[in-house]
């Protein structure tokens, strides 16, 4: 009886298994194939390497579909984020891992989750209001720019890192906090030489997952941005890849090129994303 | 084995003659310590002689690490904890002796063996250099000095550049002692550090210790009786918070004074 209820269970995780996969297989296969109509009409390298967006025709010139600007936007607003974030983020996972009380960190937790689940649209809704309202009090045209948008996004990464970065250094400090002690070291030196060395590996994990979680975001980073399709400077308007389909999906005609050369944008952000996670995972696995 | 059923008696023996002018490296007196005002420890009164090994045995939740951490003082680094009483370092309070100084001389090596995830060479070069010791010729002395001291120099001396985590449990044991043995201390605490061991590399470790007290003074918490029957030359025996026993290890264990020592050597609880 046993060994039927395992055979069963077996079953069922290896459906739920190919559920999930045929899942990703077909969201895949459906994005190449409403892709692949756009280069009928565009090279590759003329989509991936120039940046003139024109989708409808104009007096005088045809439609155009280049999105390197709208590539850089995007690689530039999540790397620029990840990079306030993660400095802010490691800060504070210290602070909550190897500082705080069990009594501070049971309070802050929630918070840090809390934040995690805020919708985009109310962190855009802010970032509008606070963020951009402060850039154009010191002087930035209109107020929305990438660093704007970075800025935004940033906060939005906050939660992912702090909890997966904190929950690391936590585990690494209360195995060797107490070694450190017992040699007498100050324990900011073991934080340092030890924990924080110890933790990188995990820490590029929470990177790789927040990457993503930038790459993707739509609502918040459209709001302050800017959507200008030009190339991206820290207090130039720009536009990433995700809020030009947002924008533009609901105009482009069923079945033209633009509504094609959208999906096309989605694809590049697909293996955008899976390029910079392979090169983060190789860089885990060479370095540490 | 044999070698160890050989010095278990040479030990008896030394304590012995030594206990009746026996200077104490380390003394406690009317100890007590509570986390979060439940007391665990309760006026401890007792001292542990210089180059010997005293073993503090009781039941699970006696007070025995309470009493460990407190000597080192790594109690403090514990939430909610308070400690009344003194602990005498030679002559000294230890509350008068910098933090980083008195857990430099008295070292702890805990149950679990927690080699930093680095090279056998950097774990045992590592607390050298936070003190200031950058000569690579004095780091390489001390890396050959302490692993040779525990025995562990021959089997692994061309491996010192692996990671310590890659070496059996026994061997990143004997590494973490040797690391607590980098900095020179005069007295070695260690917290049941053979419990997660196998036989091979409990007997392995006895035989370290045994051969180390003639340079440093030791004092092991053990859930081992049959280990502290081994190893000891003083016993101390707790049991909820309390001191109930101490004495020579050959006395204390052929012939319990108290009845609750007794019981507890009988098996009855523990």
């Amino acid at each position: 009886m046993r060994r039927i209820t395992n055979i069963i269970f077996k079953i069922i995780l290896c459906i739920l298994t190919g559920v999930t996969l045929a899942a990703l297989a077909f969201v895949i296969i459906f994005i190449v194939k409403e892709a692949l109509p756009t280069f009928n009409d565009v090279s590759v390298h003329e989509f991936l390497f120039t940046n003139e967006w024109m989708p409808v025709e104009g007096i005088g010139s045809g439609a155009r579909f280049g999105i390197f600007n709208f590539i850089a936007a995007t690689v530039y607003v999540s790397f620029l984020a990840m990079l306030i974030a993660i400095v802010i983020g490691i800060g504070a996972a210290l602070y909550l891992s190897c500082v705080a009380t069990d009594r501070i960190r049971g309070i802050m937790y929630p918070f840090v989750d809390l934040l995690a689940g805020i919708p985009s649209v109310v962190y855009g809704f802010i970032g509008l209001t606070v963020i951009v309202r402060l850039f154009l009090k010191v002087g930035v045209h209109t107020g929305v720019c990438v660093l704007a948008a970075a800025i935004l996004l940033a906060i939005m990464l906050l939660p992912y890192l702090i909890s997966s970065c904190s929950e690391t250094l936590l585990k690494n400090k209360e195995a060797y906090l107490r070694a450190g002690n017992a040699l007498g070291v100050d324990a900011w030196y073991t934080i340092s030489t030890v924990i924080l060395p110890a933790s990188w590996k995990n820490i590029l994990t929470a990177m790789i997952l927040a990457i993503g979680r930038a790459m993707g975001e739509t609502m918040a980073v459209m709001m302050v941005i800017g959507n200008a399709n030009l190339f991206p400077t820290l207090l130039g308007k720009s536009e990433s890849i995700a809020a030009v389909i947002a924008l533009e999906m609901g105009t482009a005609v069923n079945g033209s090129t633009h509504f094609h050369a959208l999906y096309a944008a989605g694809l590049v952000l697909i293996v955008l994303l899976f390029i910079i996670n392979v090169g983060i995972n190789m860089i885990r696995n060479k370095l540490l | 084995m044999e070698t160890i059923m050989n010095t278990e008696s040479i030990g008896t023996e030394e304590y012995v003659a030594r206990s009746a002018g026996t200077e104490a490296a380390m003394r406690v007196r009317e100890l007590s310590v509570s986390y979060d005002n439940k007391e665990t420890l309760h006026k401890i009164t007792t001292e542990f002689p210089k180059h010997c090994i005293t073993s503090i045995i009781g039941p699970s939740g006696c007070g025995k690490t309470t009493m460990l951490l407190s000597l080192n003082d790594l109690i403090r680094e514990i939430q909610g904890v308070k400690v009344e009483g003194e602990i005498l370092l030679g002559d000294k309070r230890t509350d008068a002796i910098p933090q980083e100084e008195l857990r430099r001389r008295v070292g702890l090596v805990f149950q679990t063996p927690m080699p930093f995830p680095f090279s056998v060479y950097k774990n045992l070069t590592y607390a050298p250099r936070y003190y200031g010791n950058h000569n690579k010729k004095d780091l390489d002395r001390i890396v050959k000095e302490k692993l040779a001291l525990v025995g562990l120099y021959d089997e692994i001396k061309t491996d010192l550049n692996k990671s310590a985590l890659k070496f059996s449990g026994g061997q990143q044991q004997r590494i973490c002692i040797a690391r607590a043995l980098t900095v020179e201390p005069d007295i070695l605490l260690l917290d049941e550090p053979c419990s997660a061991l196998d036989v091979r590399s409990i007997s392995v470790i006895e035989e370290t210790l045994l051969r180390l007290k003639s340079q440093y003074t030791i004092i092991i918490v053990t859930h081992n009786i049959a280990q502290a029957r081994r190893l000891s030359d003083k016993v101390i025996f707790l049991k909820d918070g309390r001191l109930i026993e101490e004495g020579d290890a050959a006395g204390l264990f052929r012939e319990p004074k108290e009845a609750e020592t007794r019981e507890f050597l009988r098996g009855i609880y523990g």
